[in-house]
This record gives structure tokens, sequence and C-alpha cells, in this order.
């Protein structure tokens, strides 16, 4: 590989990693694609850097985080014990399976996400009552006896907010889900994980994707080594990828204050169906006219 | 989903969990904070300076990076050797372990501030993370 394409799939990572952070997702769910329709690179290649990075960032990002307290450190290794186990499984699962099925499974999650954006910012309820951002609290007993009820100072509104998990049972069983889909398809797991943990555990945003912030790396690792042991790491497509992956995930949050993101909405879910559409082609075998 | 029954918390039972003794639960997790975030912090760097220094000697002796990995037992003699690709292979897999070393770090932590239940969680993560980092080698 010359040094342009290095270069290009570095700025692609960065791109994905500022894409993904002005969205709330990780980058991996723009990397895997791109690296593979674009670039003509093997999925197996893709996906593993793709772990990598999502390490990397989970790595770099979580610090933050955790000093401010958005990540529930208890919630975040509770959870893990299932997300944990379906990464290792989706990941043994990817590293043999016949890529159309990954692509498939990929393709269908990103025309998922986009139109889950479609359907949130077209909700008239959403616009004339906006969803808040704290749930109402109902004191669960056992998220009390587990500990999992934490405090964090909301930036934002200088506002001191404490909540407690609900459903505890629920969030741990889909987290596995959350994870299965991280270990096959390389990516981290939060635009999965952030949902099952505001909507269904009514933990507030912000709390969230902090402590998806924190587990992704950890899922990620799954399949990082999973992919590392079978021989399917190419540095020359990791570091660039991981270097992209830092820089995007400084400029990301810098930008996201700047820019009226809500304007961006339906720019990023064109690519994500763009993307989305590409792959569940690919994987039934029509051919793109790039290739 | 249904909702039976809400309430807000008042802001001033915020501070301290009535289920809780001893010194507030905030200044206990802090610790295990701080272990987290340090061992992050430790490992990244490590990694940074890994893949730095492989970087540099990539464009110092004008190779090009490889295209795949060299097998983990012949990175210490390729290291010795001086070769590239082992200084970047090992800043990867630093970067794959660092958060199986934070769930080391946060264990110890819960262990120390006496939060045994965590202690377990942490440590069943590590096994189940031990196990996705030995069974693709078998």
């Amino acid at each position: 590989m010359g040094l342009g394409e290095l270069v290009a799939l570095g700025v692609v990572s960065a791109l994905a990693a500022v894409l993904g952070s002005m969205l709330g997702l990780g980058g991996g769910v723009f990397m895997v694609p791109i690296f593979t329709l674009f670039f003509g690179i093997d999925q197996k290649f893709a996906i593993g850097a793709s772990a990598i990075a999502v390490v990397a960032n989970s790595v770099v990002g979580s610090s933050v985080h955790l000093r401010t307290r958005l990540t529930n450190l208890r919630l975040a290794m509770l959870l893990q014990v299932t997300t944990a186990i379906g990464a290792t499984i989706g990941a043994l699962f990817s590293v043999g399976a016949d890529p159309r099925i990954v692509n498939a499974i990929f393709g269908a999650l990103l025309l998922y996400v986009a139109l889950s954006m479609i359907r949130k910012a077209r909700a008239p309820s959403a616009r004339a009552t906006p969803t808040p951002d704290t749930p109402p609290q109902t004191e669960d007993a056992r998220s009390l006896a587990l500990r999992l009820d934490a405090t964090f100072e909301d930036a934002a509104t200088q506002r001191t907010i404490r909540y407690v998990p609900r459903r505890v049972p629920v969030g741990v069983g889909l987290s596995g889900g959350a994870g299965l889909l991280s270990g096959m398809l390389g990516i981290g797991g939060g635009v999965v994980q952030v949902p099952i943990m505001n909507l269904m555990m009514g933990i507030p945003v912000k709390a969230a994707a902090g402590t998806s912030a924190f587990m992704v790396g950890l899922s990620a690792v799954a399949t990082s080594a999973v992919y590392y042991a079978d021989g399917q790491v190419n540095p020359q497509v990791v570091v660039p990828a991981i270097l992209g992956v830092f820089v995007g995930s400084q400029v990301g949050p810098r930008l996201t204050r700047r820019v009226a993101t809500n304007r961006l909405v339906l720019v990023f879910v064109l690519i994500l169906l763009y993307l989305g559409g590409s792959m569940v082609l690919e994987a039934i075998g029509v051919a793109l006219p790039w290739q | 989903m249904a909702v039976t029954e809400q309430h807000t918390i008042p802001e001033q039972e915020s501070r301290v969990s009535p289920t809780v003794s001893g010194p507030p639960r905030a200044d206990r997790l802090d610790l295990v904070y701080q272990g987290a975030r340090l061992s992050l912090m430790v490992g990244f760097r490590v990694a940074a300076v890994l893949l730095a220094v492989g970087l540099i000697l990539a464009i110092v002796r004008g190779e090009s990076l490889s295209e795949e990995t060299i097998s983990i037992p012949d990175i210490p003699a390729a290291l010795l050797d001086g070769e590239t690709s082992a200084f970047i292979d090992l800043a990867i897999l630093t970067l794959i372990v660092t958060p199986v070393f934070t769930s080391v770090v946060v264990a110890l932590a819960f262990a120390r501030i006496g939060d045994r239940l965590y202690m377990a969680v942490s440590l069943i993560v590590l096994a189940i993370l031990s196990v996705s980092l030995i069974l693709p080698a078998l």
C-alpha cells in the first residue's frame, strides 16, 4: 500500500471518528463499510482494524468521562459480563463467517440506525415536548441493593444529577446482544448500548454515553484479540486507523459544540443509507459501479 | 413501558445514600475511578511511545509498514533485533490489553474499598476477556 493510500485511510478514519462523535456513534460504524467498499480492503482486515481503533478511541476518550463521573463504573462492569460474552461469540463467528453474511448484517444495522434517526427527527412529540435528558426516576430496590445508583455534575445545566437504573436484568440481557454485534462487526456497540441504557434502563443520556464509552473498549478487546490471533490484522490498515481515530476524536467534540448538529442529521442519514444499502447490495452479489 | 410509580429525588438526598455507612460513597469510589483512569493513561502512553518509535524507525530506514503481524512469541527477539514491525505490533498489542489491565486495576480497587461484589464482577469480566485472548490461540 502506497503512502497516499495510507494517508487516505488515516483521513477517512479521522472523518469517521468526527462523524461518529457528532452523532454519538463510534467511528467503526463508518470505517468498516468505507474500508471495504471504497478501498477494497478485505472485510476481515477492515473489521480487525476497526476493532483496534475502537479500543484506542475508548482508551483515550474514557478518561474524561471517568474524571467527570459520567461513567457509572459499577454498572459498566455489571453489563460488561454479558457484553464481553456476546463480543467473544460474535468475533469467533465473524472471523470464519462468509463475508456476505457479515455484510448483510452490517448493512441492515446501518439502515436501522438511519431509519431510527429519521423517525426520531420526524416525531412531532419530540419537537413539541422534548424528551427529558433525565427520565422520571423510579426508585428501583434491586438497583439500590446493587449500589448502581450514581451521581454526576451536568456541566451544561450546572446541576447535580442522581439517577437509579431500572430494569437491570433486562439491561444485562440486552447488553449481550450489543456485545454480539460489536464482536461480529468490529464496532464499539455504543449504537445499541446507549439506547439500552437510556431508553430501557432510564439512565440520563450523558451518563449512558459516558458509561458506553468505557464499555466499548472492553467489548472490542475480544474482537481485536480474535482477529489478531487469526492473523487478520494488517498494520498498514490498523496504524492509519488508530492515528486517524485519535485525531478525529479530539476534533469531533469541538466541532459538535460549534456546528448546529441537528442541521446535519439529514446528511448523516443519507451517508448511513448509502453505506447500508451498499453493504446489503454487496452481500447479495450486486456489483457496485466503483468496483 | 409502564411506570407505576414516579417521583423525583430531592437533591438533599443525593449526597449520601442512606444504605451505605462510613464515608460518603463518592469518596470511596474515587479510588476505583482514579485507578481506572491511571491504568488507561499508562496503557495509552506506553502504546503511543512504542508506535512513535516504530514509525520513526520506519521513516528513518525508509521501510514501509508490514502487511502482517509478527507472531507473539517472536516479538521479543524481533524487538532485540530492532525490527520496526516489532515495535508497531507491540504497540497494537499494548492497546488491545490495556482494557484488560484496567479490569485488573478496577477489581483491585473495588477490593481495596471493601466492595467484594464488584470485585467479583470485575474478576468475572477479566476472566471472560482472558478467555477471548487465549481461546483463539488454542
